[in-house]
């Protein structure tokens, strides 16, 4: 292991990755909004029951 | 195949010569292995058939209960059980015939893709890939032929892809989950690893109580996405996988379709949060009781999924049968059997590299997935073969997913892809991979 990168302490570790998740899963949502707003905008089959 | 006492004795001491060098095992269950030499010993000596898994050694990914070994989950502390029973799949596997050799590493909760700890018998200095990491190394390095492991988004098929070997996820739900520790409970399935498609398809009959027989595959064309493989994976994985699939659909006598499948992008979204989320009402309250059982990593992304609204969740399982939708009507419209992608969109990275670089690490465990995700996420059966070699002489995997519940005909697509010209480099590789770990003077 490069002697230059010391590994963070485990709750330097554990606050980066929260705040990386919490980053990641507001990109994941907005893009099941985004999903979810092309499939209202899908023309509705005017037979579908 | 393990036959007796002295064979056991053999296959435990080079279990045990990995340990420093591949870190494949957590544990090599040698009383196990004896007890169930002796008793197929006494078997024989009453004149007893062969069972299907007569004497075959296999691994036990360390999320699933051997009765009187530990089951450690891969954390420091939280979780870790004593089973008294083995797990329905592992009962069904020893009623067969197999030998437990040992529990293999896997990645936290097997929540991550890299498996620390393991390395990739190809290359030390490369990753194995995750969660099942430990018995697609373990397979690798020749020490035996049949694994299981756990899939919640890939965990059997990346490692499988990075180790040169090959991975099976079912269809969920077709193997017991009882006995298992679960992390997303809607995503999770047991799968079978092995070194050659047979080797994986013996297993998971066995595992399933399905009698041996023929493999028939199913009839129907092969759909290929290209524009996704040569937008997501690297320029090696992609033709790699995209040869392998001409030489496929060659074999069969069948259509290569190029195809579209649902944005990659989409399923990796929904997967993430249906996974964080899930998780997290699995082991919040373990979480709260116990924080430092958990390594910090894990911690956070437990944290994390406790945060996600139940809108978001049920906003993500909506998506999900929007996508399982679209994939049903893609594969009915083009008369498809399977649809072939690239399994990992790279090759194995430097173990270096993703232990000092968070970002790299991330991006890492980002980009596994980005091709495994959807076969999860509807829960289709999925295989992944290998097709190639890089520059580096890293194998690459192609990932074939079937029809729901068309297992056995999925594996018989994977068993003709297993002949294709990338598929037998690997093996020629692999086979000196094997003598390397074999040789005294290593």
């Amino acid at each position: 292991m490069d002697e230059r990168s010391p590994v963070p302490e485990p709750e330097q570790l554990h606050d980066d990755e929260l705040a990386s998740y919490r980053r990641a899963v507001a990109h994941a949502a907005a893009r099941l909004a985004r999903d979810d707003q092309e499939e209202a905008l899908e023309p509705q089959d005017p037979d579908a029951t | 195949v393990i036959r007796d006492a002295g064979d056991v004795a053999a296959r435990v001491a080079a279990a045990r010569a990995l340990l420093p060098a591949v870190g494949a095992f957590v544990e090599v269950t040698e009383g196990l292995a004896l007890e169930a030499a002796r008793d197929a010993d006494a078997r024989r000596a009453a004149g007893e058939p062969p069972r299907p898994l007569e004497g075959v050694a296999i691994a036990v990914k360390d999320l699933i209960d051997v009765a009187g070994v530990p089951t450690r989950l891969g954390t420091p502390r939280a979780g870790h059980r004593h089973p008294e029973r083995d797990a329905a799949v592992v009962l069904a596997a020893a009623a067969a015939g197999a030998i437990v050799l040992g529990k293999t590493h896997t990645h936290e909760l097997g929540l991550g893709m890299i498996t620390p700890g393991t390395r990739n018998p190809f290359d030390l200095t490369r990753v194995v890939g995750g969660s099942s990491g430990g018995s697609a190394a373990a397979i690798a390095s020749g020490l035996l032929d049949c694994a299981f492991g756990t899939d919640t988004a890939g965990s059997v098929r990346c490692p499988a892809a990075l180790c040169g070997v090959v991975g099976f996820k079912p269809t969920t739900g077709t193997l017991s989950s009882e006995g298992v520790a679960a992390l997303a409970p809607t995503q999770d399935t047991v799968g079978t690893l092995g070194a050659t498609v047979a080797d994986c398809a013996k297993l998971y009959r066995a595992a399933a109580a399905i009698p041996v027989g023929p493999d028939r595959r199913d009839v129907g064309r092969i759909g290929y996405d290209r524009a996704a493989t040569e937008h997501g994976a690297t320029a090696e994985v992609a033709q790699a996988v995209q040869r392998a699939a001409a030489e496929l659909a060659a074999a069969a006598g069948s259509d290569l379709v190029e195809v579209q499948l649902p944005d990659p992008a989409l399923t990796g979204s929904l997967s993430m949060i249906i996974v964080l989320a899930e998780a997290a009402r699995v082991w919040s309250a373990l979480l709260e009781r116990d924080p430092t059982g958990f390594g910090p990593l894990v911690r956070a992304a437990l944290r994390a999924g406790a945060e996600i609204p139940d809108e978001l969740y049920l906003a993500a399982l909506r998506g999900r049968e929007r996508v399982r939708n679209e994939t049903a009507e893609l594969l009915a419209e083009h008369h498809l059997a399977v649809v072939v992608t690239p399994t990992v969109p790279v090759t194995a990275a430097p173990i270096a590299e993703v232990a000092t670089d968070a970002r790299a690490r991330r991006r890492l465990e980002a980009r596994h997935p980005r091709f495994t995700a959807l076969a999860s996420v509807i829960g289709r059966p999925a295989i992944s073969v290998p097709c190639g070699l890089d520059r580096a002489g890293l194998p690459i995997g192609m990932q074939l997913m079937g029809d729901e519940h068309a297992d056995l005909g999925l594996l018989a697509w994977a068993a003709l892809a297993e002949h294709g010209e990338g598929a037998r480099t690997v093996a020629v590789a692999r086979a000196s991979v094997v003598d390397r770990w074999r040789s005294p003077t290593r």
